[in-house]
């Protein structure tokens, strides 16, 4: 087991969110977090990757409390969410060397992980994010977080700017990297499809609770428990 | 600590304006417009008073010039976080193998190369049309330090607002060296401030500085003591802005509040 959460508790004033969540992930497989807006799959994202502390509860990589040394948990791991980006006045270019040099990577793996998203033309590489397409800048995030070939990915609804075509092809690259790099994935979207072609499991939250844990379902069972 | 990932953060917030024109026009080209403004302002009423020993260039000039090491390098530190809060990219960066102190380090190391060019480029405009110098006196270097210590650590004690209050900390941020300007008896003498604003300016150590410069063009004399005061009481916001960053920080975690920068 890489990650075990226990007893996840956060909410924010009176309102819970999450209510003593329990959750183990296992080591190279791709994990599907799903549930209606609002129910708390970033909330439960955030707190995973270390972004946000729950209020009671704990979070262990490798057996180890993440708190105990965050600095070192974020560097094995990595994120990515569509509604994030990277520095908007910079080039993709300019933003890979920054993160590059965050960790302690080189030219190599930048130019890989830009070929792996399609965005290694030298247009696309020179180009300011701000004059990206949303769908672009997405794929120019997800770049960034396989910079440091993550023992585990964190993908907060990656596809939400993605056209049809590529959405098909960052499945296909998730599964690559899943296969090749052996990297864990947490990835939580709305989209039925992308979660049953692409994971092995799913957790399916509800008021606050873990409705559904297991092997991908059909997608009319996975909507009863939602 | 990395210096590796020091230098990379360092060239990450210098290439901010590179990058953003409109920051170049902040940094660079406003402050030149101001001191053009407070330079013929001077020279027009020196014709008009008639009388030398008030100096008015000098002070008017010079205070305006030391005011700027302050509100640049202060603005300079928050805005560079801000900057990356704007594009969404700040939880990138805290969410990386970078460290708090090399995070700060990095803030304070852009704002001050910023700083050097900025008023480098003001020196050399008020030396050029008023003929003002500004290096002529190795004691005003004593002065400059007090208002960049002070500088950073206003700067860090906004960035840390950032962490508490989330984005509405960015609308703060712009009104707060409005806040310290009059406190800091920039353009006059401590006495003409009413008497719970003097009580105040005593805590705002720019305060002692343009005291201590006004006192220099008068007399020639630099007071020591009022300088220890002044760099003494800007240590201690500088550390209490490492504190406030640091803390906030963590409590954002607590809070959720850096989730939803």
């Amino acid at each position: 087991m890489i990650i075990e959460a226990k007893g996840l508790t956060k909410g924010f004033g009176k309102k819970k969110v999450v209510n003593g969540i329990k959750i183990q992930i296992e080591r190279g497989e791709i994990l599907g977090l799903l549930g209606k807006n609002g129910v708390g799959k970033t909330v439960l994202m955030n707190i995973l990757t270390g972004l946000i502390l729950p209020n009671k509860g704990v979070v262990k990589f490798e057996g180890v409390s993440i708190e105990s040394d965050l600095q070192s948990y974020w560097e094995k791991i990595n994120w990515a969410s569509a509604y994030q980006s990277l520095q908007l006045h910079a080039s993709t270019k300019e933003n890979m060397e920054t993160f590059a040099g965050i960790y302690g990577v080189g030219k190599d793996e930048i130019d890989e992980v830009l070929t792996l998203v399609e965005m290694n033309e030298d247009k696309l590489k020179n180009r300011k994010l701000f004059l990206l397409s949303s769908g672009e800048i997405g794929r120019v995030n997800l770049a960034k977080a396989l910079l440091n070939r993550p023992e585990v990915l964190f993908l907060d609804e990656p596809t939400a700017f993605l056209d049809p075509v590529f959405k098909k092809k960052l499945i296909r690259i998730l599964k690559k990297i899943n296969k090749e790099w052996g990297t864990t994935i947490v990835f939580s979207s709305h989209q039925l499809d992308e979660v049953v072609s692409l994971c092995n499991r799913v957790i399916v939250l509800r008021n606050e609770k873990v409705s559904y844990a297991g092997k991908v379902l059909n997608n009319k069972k996975l909507i009863s428990y939602f | 600590m990395s210096a590796r990932r020091i230098f990379i953060l360092w060239r990450h917030y210098i290439y901010s304006i590179k990058r953003n024109k409109g920051r170049l026009v902040d940094i660079f080209v406003w402050p030149v417009l101001e001191l053009l403004v407070f330079g013929f302002t001077a020279n027009f009423l020196n014709q008009e008073i008639q009388n030398e020993a008030i100096k008015l260039m000098a002070i008017l000039l010079g205070s305006l010039v030391f005011w700027h090491f302050f509100a640049k390098i202060s603005g300079e530190v928050y805005q560079q976080l801000f900057d990356d809060v704007l594009s969404k990219n700040l939880k990138n960066i805290i969410m990386s193998p970078v460290r708090v102190g090399e995070m700060i380090i990095a803030l304070i190391g852009a704002a001050c190369t910023k700083l050097v060019v900025s008023m480098g480029i003001l020196l050399f405009v008020a030396k050029i049309i008023y003929g003002f110098n500004l290096l002529v006196d190795w004691r005003y270097g004593f002065l400059v330090l007090t208002l960049v210590l002070w500088g950073v650590a206003m700067g860090l004690l906004v960035s840390s607002l950032l962490f508490l209050l989330g984005n509405k900390a960015m609308t703060l941020a712009w009104v707060v060296t409005g806040i310290v300007q009059p406190f800091s008896c920039v353009f006059y003498s401590r006495e003409i401030l009413p008497g719970i604003f003097r009580m105040i300016s005593y805590l705002v150590p720019s305060s002692y500085v343009f005291e201590i410069y006004r006192e220099m063009i008068k007399t020639g004399n630099f007071n020591w003591q009022l300088w220890g005061l002044s760099i003494g009481l800007s240590g201690l916001y500088f550390l209490l802005g490492i504190l406030l960053f640091n803390f906030f920080l963590k409590l954002s975690r607590k809070t959720g509040v850096l989730a939803r920068i």
